[in-house]
Parts: C-alpha cells; structure tokens; sequence
C-alpha cells in the first residue's frame, strides 16, 4: 500500500504539488497497480536482457554543418517573460 | 454534388477531371465541421476562412497548370501534438494552450509540399496520455456514433472527425494504441507505422521509445495513399529508418492466398467480449474462405507488456514532460516569488490529472531505490514480449486479434479515476513494445456500435497489412454512411 505521504514526495520529486484529494486518488491508484503488477514483478528474469531499442541499428551520423538556427524573436514569442533577448524568470538565489 | 462521403481517391479524380474546385471540396467539409462541432467537440483549432482562403489560392495554381498530387485539396485534420508554425499546438493541455511553434513539424511540411489542405488542430487526451478522449483541457470529444459515448484515445479528435466526415483524413500519434484504439471505437480505419517509418520532428514526445505518427481515414486505400506520403527517413529525426520506397497503393492489387495468420489466444481472453470475438472469428473465416492459412498459436509472454509498459512510458513521461517548466514556452504561474515555486506552481496549476499521475508514476519506476527493480525489470519484460513476436514472424505473416475488448464505453465512466482504465489496452500495447507496424478496420457492429480488428505485422509489412486489410474491407459489410447525425452537401 502507497501512502499519501509517499506520493506527495514523489510529487515533489517532480516539481508538482498535490491538493489533499489528487494525493489520495494517487496513492489509491499506484496501489492498485502495484497490485495488478505484483505477479509479473516476482518472476525471475535475471537471465533476461533488459531490452535497448526496437531496431538492430547503430547511431545516426551527420555532417556537423553550421546551419541557421530558428529566429529568437519567434522563440522569445512563446516565453511567458522575455527580455534583452533573454527568458526572464523570478529570483534565483 | 455530395462531397463528404467520397473517398479521397474519388476527390482526385473529380479534381482531375475539373468537376469540383478544391473550393468546393473544402466548403462541403467546413459546412459539415460547422454543423457537427457543437456536438462533437473533434477541434481545437478549426478556422473556416483561413482554409476556404488556402483552397481558393490552390485553385488559383491548379488554373495555371500546377500538377495534381494525390492529395491536392484534400483537407487534412492534425491531432493538436502535431506542431503547426503559428497555429497554436495545445497537446489539449492548458500548459501549451498559447503555445505557438515557430516551425512545423516535418509530417505537416511534407503535407504541404503535396498541397494538401491543412484543415484543423484536432482534440484529444491532454499530451497524448489516455483512452477514451476525456482527459483534454477543452472538453472531451464525442462519439459521433453516439454522443453519449467516447471516442476513444488518444487521438479522440483523430478518430471523430473522420467518421462524422468533417475530414477524410487525420493524422493521429500511437504509443500503446492511440490511433487503433480510437479508429476502433469510431468505425475507422487507423494504422500505426512500424518505429521509425514516420518522422516525428515536432510532435511532442509522450513515451519516445514507442510514440509513432501515423494516418486514420474511412477506407484502406485513402489510409495507404496517406501512409505513402508520410513515410521516408528524415534527417531531424535520428530514429527514422532508411527503409526503401514502398508504392502501398499498387500493395493493395494482390491477393491472400497462401497468406499464413496466426491468431494468438493471449487476445482472445476475459477482457474481450464475445460478440467481439465472434466477428473477429467471422473475418477470420472470409479470410480463410480466400486462401489464407490460420491457424491459433500462443504469445506466451504477451501478458507482460500491461506491466511493462506501464513501468517504462510513464518513466519516459515524467523525463519528457520535465521540459514543461513554464520558463521558454508554455503556462507560468506568474504569482510565483521564487524559481522553485515557479516550476511547482506552473507544472501543478498547468498539467491535468492523468499527466501528473503518470509522472509520479515514472519518478516512482525509476526513482531511487526502484529502479532495478520497477524500471528495468520492465525493461526486461519487453525484451519476451519482443522475442515472443519475433518467433511468431518465423511461423506466420500476420496476426489478427481484436484491436479493443470492448465497443465505446459511456462517457464518465467511474474507472477513468482507478487502474482498471489501463486494461483496456490491452490489445495494442505489446505492438508498440516491438516497434510493429499495426493496423484497426472497422469488421462490424456489437450494440450498434463498431468493432475493430487488428492486423498486425513484422517490421515494414506496411504493404502487406494494407493489402490484407483492403481484401477484408471488401469481404466485410460495414456501413458506409457519415455519422454525426448531418449528412453532407
């Protein structure tokens, strides 16, 4: 069984605050499945390859060419504060 | 002349011949789109000016000799993941909901290249993440079958707005059954491309190891001339296959015989209802009355993949979505008086209920202490379900099963908020953990409601899935006629 308390720090982990009724319902529902999962999760796979890719490829190559990179004025658009050509966000340290 | 109900091949022809403008062609869709969106809820984003303004300066070209594409004029609907410069890229997240790409992703340029028409942004689960179209921040989309019932998700919007015919054709994206499970539910048809057939430069990452871009339309052959234009390698995007042209449309001609279907009992359990698997069994047996072998065998480790795949794509999500942090792009919380309340204020006030589930989730898989455990184990499970499929290829050329368990479900359904929700993917989600191509068609009514079969493929058996599916849509009667209750001009 998850507890509240374990799913708000998770939460945390991940930079999201939880009100008291989503830490709930999300220990319910990580605990149910747990549940679903515990059979499969107690078979022995340690001989068993953890799987890596879908395909038997090696990297993709490209010439290191300089391009043009997208306009900052359209980029800077989207930020939800900009300024001197920079993102603006609040107090750091 | 009616217009809705023709195939995107029909369009073509009439195009070539001059008997419809490509003005024409659009209007009858917008009108449709118009009357059916109150109900439907399919877009996010639909400007009827602005394409009525694109079709009439097409037209204008075409009167100067421009050269047909097969997909000249055909308006396209793209699911709202698919970026789109200018025109806002919501993922039906009110985290993206004035977000603006300064590019398009390279599936809508090649789009463009072909002249096709760029109908509208479509609704769908909130970042690609559900199954039954409910988790959007614009309200869920409808079952054009019936209003009261899902569409299905993620590709909700996708799936709806093909079967009303307020577009021929959509793009949708599939990482455990989003194109098929909806196309399903909504009684088209939907393929998701083999890994890496279809670049995904500019469709936002959900789970990347398996998210696929690819068509949903109301036949086979317009989903192959589809596929045909969105498959080729793509140098942005670095997974993207070097696979060698395939004409899918001349894939249709050939026939069945000698063909070996494996029917793999795994799909064919207690989350399957009987009238489903009875009508599966019925095209099983028109397949068979033309020459295919089939014959039932095991998947024996297809069970895993629930766990699997619900260990590795919300590890995959909680990395993905870190980049929503309300800095470069996307919902600040602007009251915030620190960085660190930024991020959390932004990402708990910007993300829905599911996308935090499944983050939390991911941290969970692969946090301190689990990793081994949850994450990689998972990981281990894929690598049986991938082998169990690979030895199944040396035996047969496809696989059919059902592609959902159950018809559209009534909206609001109390399991949305508990883990039962995740068994209904049952069908579709071992595919995406092998990178196989897959495809839904539509094969009859349960409770009115259409039921879909999967084919599913080796790795670039695109042609051959297209081609069975077409010889079956012909051997099946499933009704033809738009639904959303206006029938076309």
């Amino acid at each position: 069984m998850v507890t509240k308390e374990e799913i708000s720090e998770l939460a945390f982990a991940a930079r999201l605050k939880l009100n008291e009724e989503e830490a709930s319902n999300f220990a319910l529902r990580l605990s149910d499945l747990l549940n679903l999962m515990e059979e499969d999760l107690a078979k022995d796979l340690s001989e068993v390859k953890p799987f890596a890719f879908v395909h038997n490829i090696s990297n993709a190559f490209r010439e290191d060419e300089i391009k043009k990179s997208l306009d900052q004025e359209a980029v800077l658009a989207n930020a939800p504060l900009a300024q001197d050509g920079q993102f603006l966000v609040p107090r750091i340290i | 002349m009616k217009l809705n109900d023709k195939t995107v091949y029909e369009l073509h022809q009439l195009l070539a011949k001059r008997e419809v403008s490509v003005a024409e062609i659009v209007t009858a869709y917008r009108r449709q789109t118009e009357a059916l969106e109150p109900e439907i809820n399919a877009f996010i984003h639909f400007d009827g000016e602005n394409v009525l303004r694109k079709a009439k300066e097409l037209d204008d070209e075409l009167a100067g000799g421009k050269e047909l594409t097969p997909l000249t004029g055909i308006p396209i609907g793209l699911k709202d993941n698919i970026a789109t410069k200018g025109i806002a890229t919501t993922n039906a997240s009110k985290m993206l909901k004035d977000y603006f790409p300064p590019f398009n992703a390279a599936v809508v340029d090649k789009l463009v290249s072909l002249d096709g028409i760029m109908f509208g942004k479509l609704n769908m689960d909130e970042l690609a993440m559900g199954t039954s179209g409910e988790n959007s921040a614009f309200g869920p989309t409808k079952n054009p079958w019936d209003f009261d019932k899902v569409p299905g998700g993620s590709s909700s919007g996708s799936a709806a707005s093909v079967a009303s015919g307020s577009v021929p054709l959509s793009l949708g994206t599939d990482a455990g059954g989003s194109i098929r499970q909806p196309a399903a539910l909504c009684g088209v048809v939907g393929l998701k491309p083999t890994y890496g057939l279809v670049s995904r430069y500019g469709v936002t990452p959900m789970a990347a190891s398996m998210d696929c871009v690819g068509p949903l339309a109301r036949n086979v052959r317009d989903c192959a001339i589809l596929l045909g234009a969105l498959a080729g390698q793509d140098g942005k995007d670095a997974t993207t296959l070097a696979a060698p042209k395939v004409d899918y449309l001349k894939a249709l001609e050939g026939e069945v015989k000698g063909l070996r279907v494996g029917v793999p009992e795994e799909y064919f359990g207690d989350n399957v209802d009987a009238e489903i698997k009875s009508l599966i069994f019925k095209a099983l047996r028109q397949l068979e009355s033309m020459g295919a072998l089939i014959e039932e065998f095991s998947l024996p480790y297809s069970p895993l993949a629930l766990t699997a795949y619900h260990l590795i794509a919300p590890t995959e999500i909680s990395s993905n979505l870190a980049r929503l942090d309300g800095v470069r792009y996307g919902f600040r919380d602007q009251q915030a008086e620190d960085v660190e309340a930024m991020f959390l204020g932004s990402r708990s006030k910007g993300l829905g209920r599911e996308a935090k589930f499944r983050t939390i989730l991911g941290h969970f898989a692969s946090g301190p202490g689990h990793f081994q455990d949850y994450y990689v184990k998972g990981l281990k499970m894929r690598t049986l379900v991938q082998e169990d499929f690979e030895r199944a290829f040396d035996r047969y050329d496809i696989l059919v099963t059902p592609t959902s368990g159950r018809v559209a479900w009534s909206l609001n359904n109390e399991d949305k908020k508990t883990a039962g929700i995740y068994t209904r993917d049952i069908c579709t989600i071992p595919v995406n953990l092998a990178g196989l191509p897959a495809l839904s068609l539509p094969c009859g009514l349960s409770d009115g409601l259409p039921v879909g079969l999967q084919l599913i493929g080796n790795k670039l058996s695109e042609a051959l899935l297209l081609k069975t599916a077409y010889n079956l849509e012909q051997a099946i009667d499933f009704p033809k006629e738009l639904k959303g209750g206006r029938n076309n001009d």
